[in-house]
């Protein structure tokens, strides 16, 4: 079941959401979480069914970007309806255009080389992707507060815990680098392009220092989320013309 | 004594640090995008001293280079307003002394030694791209490698490759592939990918190099419609089932004393900033937040 039209749990789970969104905006927001978690759960399902697409059991499948985002975006919505937070329907939306990414992805494996296979890759991937994630949100609120002047707070929280994650993205990657290329820190796209957006979040955090009022900052965190959504997407668009089995 | 004062204070201002950061940032977009489009330019960088690449390739490709110094610069320069910018805190902090309890002091504090933390692991990469070393040696079996530097040789006596299930998907693909060293006095080394070991001052690293591509192999653009296909960092992969070329195995023997301040420092920052933070989302919770003193803009 897992590993022959595991696929058809995406298409399921894409559908569940669309309906959870749909109720969402209806008013019905008990209904539209009850119908989210029922979402996850199958996306859930298709994430475990990803890592045996090879026929044994492998992490990188599972935490690939396009199919990791749209599950861990799902769980940030639930945590924030259960927050009693009134504008979680955004990040439903982030939710049907992640979903949808992932629908028209490449679905199938990348083979992963013997460098690539270990715990500190699957650490990697789930927190930056995880950091990734709070990013966009923050930068979603961050544009609600602007337009609706509402969530004033909830951009800077959701940025901050984006950095914590990020950084320990960066460690973790820094220990797959050093055990998979022998060095922590490589002259290189990727890793010059981390090491970018580390800093410009590392810089976010000191704008309360330095009296940058909450319309200052929700620009800045808007102009940071649009510059992480462009490079991780463009990074996913690149990799998608890489050789792939099952799928 | 007035004029060292001012020159400490400009240079532990925190809206500096903001541009040095920001500044920094965008060197380093620009160099991501460089070493993307010159791939094999770039990545010679990591296999040599840093100063050895500027004086080398610096000046002869200025084009696709010239954001490195501005960033090297911008980062000595965050690193120095990083240091004047903590000391200024921790010693108000250290005024606050039998004012404060101490718990609060320590929890304050938390941010400034971060800070100094990340100094560290600055430091450690600077020592590592100016003193580590790279030295590669292809391998064979039963082929000996001379350890550079101090003359010994080990001999390679086994490469054994391990793969993935014969029924799986990846079938016929290697999983994993161990190096077995042995030195003059019979002593067995154990290499294998992500698993390093340590000899004579050197850490030991399998590689595996792809060969060069054929010149049967087509270009991106020449028309033979055969297209090559690239990793995420922008080498050509030239995999066996297209070419018939097989990867390499390669020992590598590196140098890194960065690496003993660069760890420490990374596992320090992330205790004490997920300490910080879930101090400080249940001190929210519990309605009570002490700030200390204020970090401003002229700490």
């Amino acid at each position: 079941m897992f590993t022959t039209g595991n696929h058809i749990y995406l298409y399921a789970a894409c559908a569940v959401y669309v309906i959870s969104t749909i109720a969402f905006f209806a008013g019905r927001r008990n209904i539209s979480l009850a119908v989210l978690v029922a979402g996850t759960a199958v996306y859930s399902l298709y994430l475990l069914g990803r890592g045996w697409i090879a026929g044994f059991f492998l992490t990188n499948p599972l935490v690939e970007g396009p199919f990791f985002l749209p599950w861990i975006t799902s769980i940030l919505a639930i945590y924030l309806a259960k927050k009693k937070d009134e504008s979680w329907g955004l990040i439903l939306l982030m939710l049907i255009a992640f979903a949808g990414f992932a629908l028209y992805y490449s679905k199938g494996i990348m083979p992963p080389s013997p460098n690539k296979i270990g715990t500190w890759v699957t650490v990697f991937f789930m927190t930056e992707i995880s950091a990734h994630c709070l990013f966009m949100a923050s930068g979603v609120y961050a544009a609600a507060f602007l337009i609706r002047g509402t969530d004033a707070e909830r951009f800077h929280v959701l940025a901050i815990w984006g950095f914590v994650l990020y950084s320990i993205a960066q460690v973790s990657g820094a220990l797959w680098c050093y055990q998979g290329w022998g060095g922590t820190f490589r002259w290189g796209n990727r890793h010059m392009l981390s090491a970018a957006v580390w800093m410009i979040y590392a810089a976010y955090i000191h704008t309360k220092y330095i009296n940058w009022d909450r319309r200052q900052r929700s620009w800045y965190v808007i102009a940071a989320a649009a510059a992480v959504a462009y490079t991780s997407f463009w990074s996913y668009l690149h990799e998608m013309t890489f050789p792939r089995i099952g799928g | 004594m007035k004029i060292i004062k001012q020159i400490w204070n400009i240079a532990g201002d925190l809206r500096l640090g903001f541009i040095l950061a920001l500044s920094s940032a965008f060197f380093f977009l620009v160099g991501s995008y460089n070493s993307y489009v010159n791939y094999n330019l770039f990545n010679s960088m990591n296999e040599k001293r840093l100063q050895d690449w500027i004086t080398e390739n610096l000046a002869s490709h200025m084009s696709d280079s010239w954001w490195l110094p501005p960033l090297l610069l911008s980062l000595a320069l965050l690193a120095s307003n990083t240091l004047a910018c903590s000391t200024n805190r921790i010693l108000s902090l250290f005024r606050m002394r039998g004012k404060t309890p101490a718990k609060n002091l320590l929890f304050n504090s938390i941010p400034s030694i971060i800070h100094i933390l990340f100094l560290i692991v600055m430091a450690g990469h600077l020592v590592t791209f100016t003193t580590g070393s790279i030295y590669r040696v292809n391998i064979d079996e039963k082929s000996s490698i001379k350890i550079p530097g101090n003359g010994a040789v080990l001999t390679v006596k086994s490469i054994v490759n391990e793969f993935f299930p014969m029924d799986s998907k990846l079938a016929g693909r290697i999983s994993q592939t161990t190096v077995v060293l042995v030195d003059g006095s019979g002593t067995e080394i154990p290499v294998s990918y992500m698993r390093h070991a340590s000899y004579g001052g050197y850490i030991l690293h399998l590689d595996m190099v792809r060969e060069k591509k054929p010149e049967s192999f087509g270009n991106e653009n020449d028309g033979s419609g055969k297209k090559p296909v690239k990793n995420r960092r922008g080498d050509l992969l030239f995999q066996s089932e297209y070419t018939g070329i097989k990867p390499k195995n390669q020992i590598v023997f590196i140098e890194d004393p960065g690496i003993e301040l660069i760890f420490p420092a990374f596992t320090a920052i992330l205790l004490l900033m997920l300490a910080f933070y879930i101090n400080t989302l249940a001190e929210k919770n519990n309605g009570i937040l002490n700030p200390g003193p204020r970090q401003n803009s002229r700490s």
